[in-house]
């Protein structure tokens, strides 16, 4: 072991190196794109709607009609046909500018139909890349991986980056854009489109990913089916394959009511939690928060009475979901209650497979003394994930993230959880209040015995 | 000075250009230790100081702008790893920039090892020691940085070190096993 003060002064003297200056071009593109880019105002809500005359509540009708219309040409006219802009075409610029700053996000839309095939609201998610000046879609099969850069103002130029569905490379498209709503809505219109999947598939409204880390997690999620974008979990305990953990776009799936939202997508560890709970962490962090927590490669973790800070593996536990069962079932700081199993489908390691996981309900054991640096209250801890890696020794070295899961460390002495058991992954359904926990498990169960890994 | 600076910012190009133009070194410091990579660090501090241009009206106390400025940057690196992460997918690859220092307390193996350790952890994780050992943040600042919790900010900061430690010791038996294996 390093002792702490030695850490201290490795990382002190590995992060002096480095580099310390910013290039002046980094600032220059900086300030090129703040140029086009609009302070966000705070929105104050009038005293009352403005007063409409009858002339004026007409032609906000026939506004509001016509973008209607043109949202539906696409789903109703078998070509590209592009309806008239109502207004004059902007000055375009002397040279076309990179993709405007509003769009880089991620846009979700409404389930649309593409080639016969259903796209539900997760494939049909635009992703706007900043680095690259991509838009694709969310979706394994019909990409729409395209180039973005701004012609006129409002007017953007998409060039096809590969062919097919009905598509050929370096098809330009031209669309206008518009965003509403404080920059959180944003409406493509087509103005010229040989690309006959963009065309179907881009026009009409979309909204902005409200996750505040893009790329990071979806956050609000429509009712309907939806797939994780970064997390994978399929990583095998003692298996070639799982070397280290790789993003796997679409690899877990789930179904949801209205009402939740993904908070975390990373490559260990997917949580979902519910929306409401979702708002308020994003502007109060101490806001509770119940979770169906995925967490990949899971070891069974060694309690205070071993490691005081609960961050080491359990010694001699295997990896595999009878081991970590076992473990659980008799660990003296639990209460455990095995449930009828759950059965996944897994297109994942083998089409058409399924992956059969085991179900338990958890609590504290009643009086124990169990508990960890930081915690409060009683805590046992449960699952870590770790990242296995070959050794020249052998397979099952590895080394704990940081992600881990306790039960308990609420101040109560009862904290009841329902634990999901598969090779290489476990789900946990965790409220952040033990009074709470059986209506939570209950909301949330229906959700976790939804889930498939990778599509069918 | 620097909140009238902040305040005229909200409504001021050329004030915000003045505001971070003062701050730009730090802020690549920071993104490229976390990130790892010039390019991306780049990219990081250029997406922060256009979010934060968008966001700076919301700020409601001027005093706090380095802090927050210091979030949004933070939150720029640890996308930006995601991403490099996903482009990545299972490789690891070495460092692109290591510059010996007039500190020469570390070898240039130990630079490799800690370099590989380093980048075995997740971004957040990362951040939260480039913010203690290169910012030199205390936990109640890095608390504010990111906001979260100072107790919240202790605790991951230790189970970082411990992580870190735990990286540099899976690295150092690997390296064992291929010199006894060779």
């Amino acid at each position: 072991m390093t002792p702490d003060r030695d850490i201290d002064r490795i990382l002190d003297a590995f992060l002096a190196d480095g580099a310390h200056e910013l290039p002046d071009r980094v600032l220059d593109a900086a300030f090129e794109r703040i140029d086009r880019t609009s302070q966000r105002r705070i929105a104050r809500t009038p005293w009352r709607f403005p007063r409409m005359t009858p002339t004026i509540r007409f032609a906000a009708l026939a506004a509001a009609a016509l973008a209607v219309g043109l949202a539906v040409v696409p789903a109703l006219t078998p070509t590209n046909v592009v309806t008239p802009s109502p207004t004059p075409a902007p000055t375009p610029y002397p040279s076309p500018q990179p993709m405007p700053a509003g769009l880089k996000w991620w846009w979700g839309g409404d389930p649309r139909t593409v080639q016969g095939q259903l796209m539900n609201s997760q494939a049909a998610q635009l992703v706007m890349d900043d680095g690259a000046l991509k838009l694709s879609l969310r979706s394994g099969n019909a990409s729409l991986d395209s180039t973005v850069r701004e012609t006129a103002p409002g007017v953007i130029e998409l060039t096809s980056v590969v062919g097919g569905y009905g598509c050929r490379s370096h098809d330009v498209g031209t669309w206008s854009y518009r965003l509403t709503e404080g920059d959180t809505k944003l409406e493509l219109v087509p103005l010229d489109e040989p690309c006959n999947l963009r065309f179907r598939v881009l026009a009409g409204r979309w909204t902005r990913g409200s996750c505040d880390v893009p790329g990071a997690c979806m956050g609000a999620l429509s009712a309907g089916t939806h797939s994780s974008g970064n997390f994978d979990p399929t990583v095998s305990p003692g298996g070639p394959d799982g070397v280290v953990a790789k993003a796997r776009e679409g690899a877990l799936r789930f179904t949801v009511p209205e009402g939740w939202a993904n908070r975390v997508d990373w490559l260990y560890q997917y949580w979902l939690v519910p929306q409401e709970e979702y708002e308020a962490q994003r502007t109060n962090p101490d806001a509770p928060l119940d979770v169906i927590g995925f967490l990949n490669e899971p070891v069974a973790m060694a309690s205070g009475d071993a490691d005081p800070d609960c961050f080491a593996a359990a010694d001699g536990v295997g990896s595999t979901r009878d081991d970590l069962a076992a473990w659980l079932l008799v660990h003296p700081g639990l209460t455990v209650t095995e449930r009828d199993p759950i059965t996944f489908e897994d297109h994942l390691r083998e089409p058409g497979g399924t992956v059969t996981a085991r179900v338990f309900d958890v609590d504290l054991a009643p009086g124990t003394t169990l508990t960890c640096t930081d915690a409060n209250g009683p805590t046992v801890p449960l699952f870590g994930s770790a990242e296995a890696y070959t050794s020249a020794e052998g397979w099952n070295d590895q080394y704990l993230r940081f992600a881990s899961w306790a039960v308990g460390a609420t101040g109560r002495d009862t904290d009841p959880m329902r634990i999901v058991i598969a090779d290489g992954l476990v789900i946990i359904i965790d409220s952040a209040d033990p009074t709470t926990a059986a209506t939570f498990i209950d909301r949330a169960t229906p959700i976790v015995e939804s889930v498939s890994f990778g599509a069918p | 000075m620097t909140d009238e600076l902040v305040r005229r910012a909200t409504r001021d190009q050329e004030a915000y250009a003045d505001l971070v133009r003062a701050r730009g070194d730090r802020l690549f410091g920071i993104a490229h230790r976390i990130v790892r990579d010039i390019d991306r660090a780049e990219d990081a501090v250029q997406e922060a100081l256009v979010i934060a241009w968008r966001d700076l009206p919301a700020l409601r106390d001027p005093a706090r702008f380095d802090a927050w400025l210091t979030k949004v940057l933070v939150r720029c690196c640890v996308a930006e790893a995601v991403r490099s992460r996903r482009a990545v997918a299972n490789l690891v690859p070495m460092p692109l920039e290591v510059r010996s220092s007039a500190d020469d307390f570390l070898a240039v193996g130990d630079r490799d090892q800690l370099e590989r350790g380093f980048r075995r952890l997740p971004p957040e994780q990362r951040a939260l020691l480039v913010l203690r050992h290169y910012a030199g943040l205390e936990p109640t600042e890095i608390a504010d940085a990111i906001g979260i919790p100072a107790g919240t900010a202790r605790s991951r900061l230790h189970h970082a070190h411990r992580a870190m430690r735990a990286a540099l010791e899976a690295d150092a038996r690997t390296s064992r096993s291929d010199e006894a294996s060779a």
